[in-house]
């Protein structure tokens, strides 16, 4: 092993005990949902069946454990080949092969947009709303009060691009377009607002 | 002073590494001990001839990886204040000597 | 929990039955502080890495009824080196059964260490205890521009997660709910690393998960060391402030101390006039207001030195004292912890031999204990003012310093040089003790301690000083009264004597000179003429074994039984009995220096000698020492009489 081991933690999932949620530094896996195939090191597990499930999430792997076991016993075993996985992030195969890389960034910034900066929004009473994802620029839409709000337009802006990028990295540009105007989707495609789940 | 340090630098017995985690770049072997007043390195390793000491200053933040900076001489030239993992700790020589560090440029 | 004299036992609180919960954490990360906020009680703080070096019991209310809080050492590890750390690994050791296990842990994280400090919180996290985190020093967080998500550290850390700054009320709320059910909170699903790179990982992931951004550099800080720890300036400043201190014990305190004894000539007066019973007008007004008043004159002086002590601890001296003496120690064979026990040693010995706890090697620690009774406690201090009151007149100078000050400065500075000579020597002796263990010191930032904390200080150590003089100083004035007034003359034997019933000056003194005491003083005569004592100092010295204070009790009731009006006149004026110097003043230059040297060197207190005794684990110790100090005691107090002698 030469390269050293990717700084990693687990947080609990409320309400999935047998669930950790391990946050990886951002960037280091290119994709979301259920991979097709995992690294070696995590393969094993699955195939030992100390694993029952692996997840990505945005700068975050969620890992199920099967029910025999438990994460205080089989914490560092799973740490230690879930680094090594890491390592080696050509081996992370994702389950279909659209564009992994936009849908990891889309589903950072509907991370973002559900979490803290989205509820800022929402108290101020506006939202912010995905529109569109495309070659590392993510277009939100402001409605409510936020849309004419000059002020909002800009330290929104920033405010959102800063979280999507402790996420995901490769994010440019965070541009919002008002709900009236015709966007300019040239290049991307109208996202199906998603669930995020966390 | 000199018993002193002969006392504490014994060499001869098998030295821990704690851990063993960089390669062979022993022709770059220099300790924190010889850094330079403002000069900053990262930590490659820390030897010592008790395990405990090395755990220690392990404990203390001085991990592989780490940047370390020196801040202070006393007047004497020793001990030393170095700052570590955000906070400012003296050592002396003996300690700085088990720990092995690339200078930074 | 005084500051002053007095072994500290962990305080004595109703355990059984009730949930423990212990405050675990990095040295100086503000364990003392939060519990003394959540426990009302006042154990002692400060700016230094290694103030608590033993377990204290308190109890804390909660939302679910009290609960027992224990403050335990700081640590930066649970892999122990030093006793202190010992204490706090043996309490979270299941398996040591020696210690009851707490029930639940608060661990206090200090903000500005974070990155050093969560690797001390990924071994307690792997405990099998409940956790709870304290972020503490957030407010200085903040002030140096560093950031930190509490909830986002807390879901990181998987426990729950709060911040209280310096124990503020309004901050306890939650904790008090939270600690009411340690069974509720949260714990890690995955424990972290053991490994010390994967706890690197580990810590790097949590602090970026909490946005943590380090707190920059504490420009004022810099700034202090620049000057405070300069080779040349850090010494002239140090030497300069001590110096100004010692100038004012005798100047600042003077109009306050005045008026105390005022207060109790004209208490002593009343007594004597109200009180139709001779012997007990005697006892009450000799032998208890003069003895005790004489003592508690000095407070003014204590108050003043706990100031002094308690800012030097506040602000952060004390780790840069150890950093810049640590050369010199070495040479001594320590190191520069073992220069902060000494220096603790000013306020009493007792917290500085306590203080040996902070040092790892065994060698060390010994040849601490055996020099921290030399230097200059505070119950010496009330000595040493009267005996140079009376040596060196009050208007003296040399140049524009004040000579009593001068004289004050030089006697703490004897001792202390006399501490570190003796820990050298034992440290030689004890050579082959061990080997040397690592020497490291944390320099916190310089901080401003609250005048709250200070004013505690002060006042703690005014009540300890109180309360003992209200304890053993009066137990044995009272006890020494009796010897000095037993047996009572009868009217044949003073009509033997040549004395004149009537004159009740005349029968007070032939009393005293045909006293028990008088015969104790004269059987130990041959030990201490040499030195220039009679027996009334020999009484002074032999009763000040129980604590030093006593030898002014001692001299107060001499001198009031000899002249009720004016007690320090009459000290002045003793004259020697018997003897070849018959007739002559009794406090002369040499016996006066004699006197100061003796009690610099001499191990009157049975405080120490009972906690030297527990810390060094035998009779030993404290055996040596005791003889080690009396024989030097005698000889360096001989060396001060020919010298003075020879110049005078
Ligand atoms: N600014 C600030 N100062 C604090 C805070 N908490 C404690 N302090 C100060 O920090 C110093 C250390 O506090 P202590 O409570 O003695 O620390 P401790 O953890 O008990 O230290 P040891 O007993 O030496 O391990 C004291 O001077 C406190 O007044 C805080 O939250 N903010
Ligand atoms: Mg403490």
């Amino acid at each position: 092993m030469s390269a050293p081991r990717p700084p990693v933690h687990a947080e609990a999932v409320p309400g999935r005990p047998s669930c950790a949620r391990w946050v990886v530094p951002p960037g280091s896996l290119r994709l979301v949902g259920v991979p097709e195939r995992v690294p070696a090191p995590l393969a094993r597990l699955l195939d030992e069946g100390l694993l029952v499930h692996v997840e990505v999430e945005p700068a975050a792997v969620l890992l199920e454990l099967a029910p025999a076991h438990t994460w205080a016993a089989s914490g560092d075993v799973v740490r230690g080949a879930l680094q090594d996985a890491l390592t080696d992030p050509e081996g992370w195969v994702p389950a279909d092969g659209d564009d992994p890389a936009r849908e990891h960034l889309a589903a950072a910034a509907r991370e973002v947009l559900a979490g803290e900066v989205g509820a800022y929004a929402r108290s101020h009473g506006g939202s912010l709303e995905l529109v569109a994802v495309h070659d590392g620029v993510v277009d939100v839409e402001l409605r409510g009060t936020c849309d004419g709000c000059p002020a909002a337009g800009r330290t929104l802006e920033d405010r959102v691009l800063t979280a999507i990028r402790s996420l995901d990295p490769s994010v440019t540009a965070v541009r919002s377009v008002r709900p009236d105007a015709p966007s300019d989707r040239a290049g991307g495609r109208r996202l199906l607002p998603l669930v995020f789940r966390r | 002073m000199s018993v002193m340090s002969a006392m504490s630098l014994r060499r001869h017995a098998a030295p821990v590494l704690v851990p063993a985690s960089v390669g062979p770049v022993e022709e770059r072997v220099a300790t924190l001990s010889a850094l330079r007043c403002g000069a900053a390195g990262t930590v490659t390793g820390v030897v010592a001839d008790d395990p405990a000491v090395a755990q220690r200053l392990v404990d203390l933040g001085f991990v592989p990886g780490t940047p370390v900076e020196t801040v202070r001489r006393a007047p004497l030239r020793d001990p030393v204040v170095y700052r570590v993992a955000g906070y400012e700790i003296a050592l002396r020589k003996a300690q700085a000597d088990c720990i092995r560090i690339a200078p930074t440029a | 929990m005084s500051d002053h004299c007095g072994p500290a036992e962990p305080a004595g609180v109703a355990v059984a039955g009730r949930r423990r919960i212990a405050l675990v954490g990095s040295p100086n990360s503000g364990k003392t502080t939060l519990f003394n906020a959540l426990t009302g009680l006042r154990a002692k703080t400060g700016n230094y890495p290694g103030v608590t070096v033993t377990r204290y019991q308190g109890v804390a209310e909660t939302a679910l009824g009290p609960v027992v809080l224990e403050d335990l050492p700081g640590t930066y590890s649970l892999t122990a080196i030093s006793p202190d750390e010992r204490i706090v690994a043996g309490v979270l050791d299941p398996a040591d059964d020696s210690q009851d296990t707490p029930d639940a842990l608060i661990l206090t994280l200090d903000a500005t260490t974070l990155r050093r400090s969560l690797r001390l919180a990924a071994q307690v996290l792997r405990a099998d205890l409940p956790v709870c985190v304290v972020v503490t020093f957030t407010d200085e967080l903040t002030r140096r521009q560093g950031r930190l998500d509490l909830a986002a550290l807390g879901r990181a850390l998987g426990v729950p997660v709060l911040a209280v700054v310096g124990g503020r009320r309004q901050q306890l709320g939650e904790l008090r709910e939270l600690l009411g059910g340690p069974a509720t909170w949260s714990r890690p699903l995955v424990p972290p690393p053991l490994d010390a790179e994967a706890v690197s990982g580990w810590v790097d992931s949590v602090l970026a998960s909490a946005g943590y951004a380090a707190p920059e550099l504490d420009a004022r800080t810099r700034r202090l060391d620049a000057v405070l720890l300069h080779p040349v300036g850090g010494t002239v400043v140090f030497l300069a402030t001590m110096f100004v201190f010692f100038q004012t014990i005798f100047t600042l305190a003077a109009p306050v101390q005045g008026l105390i004894e005022t207060g109790f000539a004209a208490l002593g007066d009343q007594v004597r006039a109200s009180i139709g019973v001779d012997w007990l007008a005697g006892l009450l007004a000799d032998g208890v207001i003069g003895g005790v008043g004489g003592v508690v004159v000095f407070l003014p002086q204590i108050a003043l030195l706990f100031v002094l002590i308690s800012l030097l601890e506040g602000v952060g001296y004390l780790a840069r004292a150890a950093f810049l003496m640590d050369r010199v120690m070495a040479r001594a064979g320590l190191e520069g912890r073992a220069f902060v026990a000494l220096l603790s040693s000013f306020a009493c010995a007792i917290p500085g031999i306590m203080a040996t706890r902070t040092l790892p090697s065994t060698r060390d620690r010994i040849a601490t204990m055996m020099g921290a009774p030399l230097m200059t406690c505070s119950a010496r201090l009330p000595v040493y003012v009267l005996l140079i009151g009376l040596l060196v007149p009050s208007d003296a100078r040399v140049g524009p310093i004040g000579a009593q000050g001068l004289v004050m400065f030089g006697l703490y500075l004897g001792g202390a040089v006399s501490a570190m000579l003796t820990a050298w020597l034992f440290s030689r002796l004890g050579r082959s003790a061990g080997p040397a263990l690592p020497f490291y010191m944390e320099m916190p930032p310089y901080r401003l301690p609250s005048a709250r904390s200070v004013l505690l200080a002060v006042y703690d150590a005014c009540r300890g000083f109180l309360a003992k003089v209200g304890k053993i100083i009066l137990g044995t004035t009272v006890v020494l009264w009796l010897l000095l007034n037993l047996p009572a003359p009868s009217d044949a034997e003073l009509a033997r004597a040549g004395v004149d019933p009537a004159d009740s000056s005349a029968v007070a003194s032939y009393t005293i000179d045909h006293s028990l005491a008088a015969d104790v003083g004269r059987a130990v005569e041959p030990v201490f003429e040499p030195l220039g004592f009679d027996w009334r100092i020999n009484v002074g010295v032999l009763a000040s074994l129980s604590a030093r204070e006593v030898f002014v009790a001692t001299m107060g009731q001499v001198a009031a039984a000899t002249n009720p009006d004016d007690p320090s006149q009459a000290l002045a004026d003793l004259r020697v009995q018997d003897g070849p110097r018959a007739g002559e003043p009794l406090f002369t230059a040499p016996v006066l220096a004699a006197l100061l040297v003796f009690f610099l060197y001499a191990l009157q207190c049975m405080s120490t000698i009972a906690v030297l005794r527990r810390e060094s684990g035998s009779w030993r110790w404290p055996a040596i020492a005791f003889t080690y100090l009396f024989a030097l005691a005698w000889t360096m107090a001989l060396l001060a009489r020919v010298v003075v002698g020879a110049v005078t």
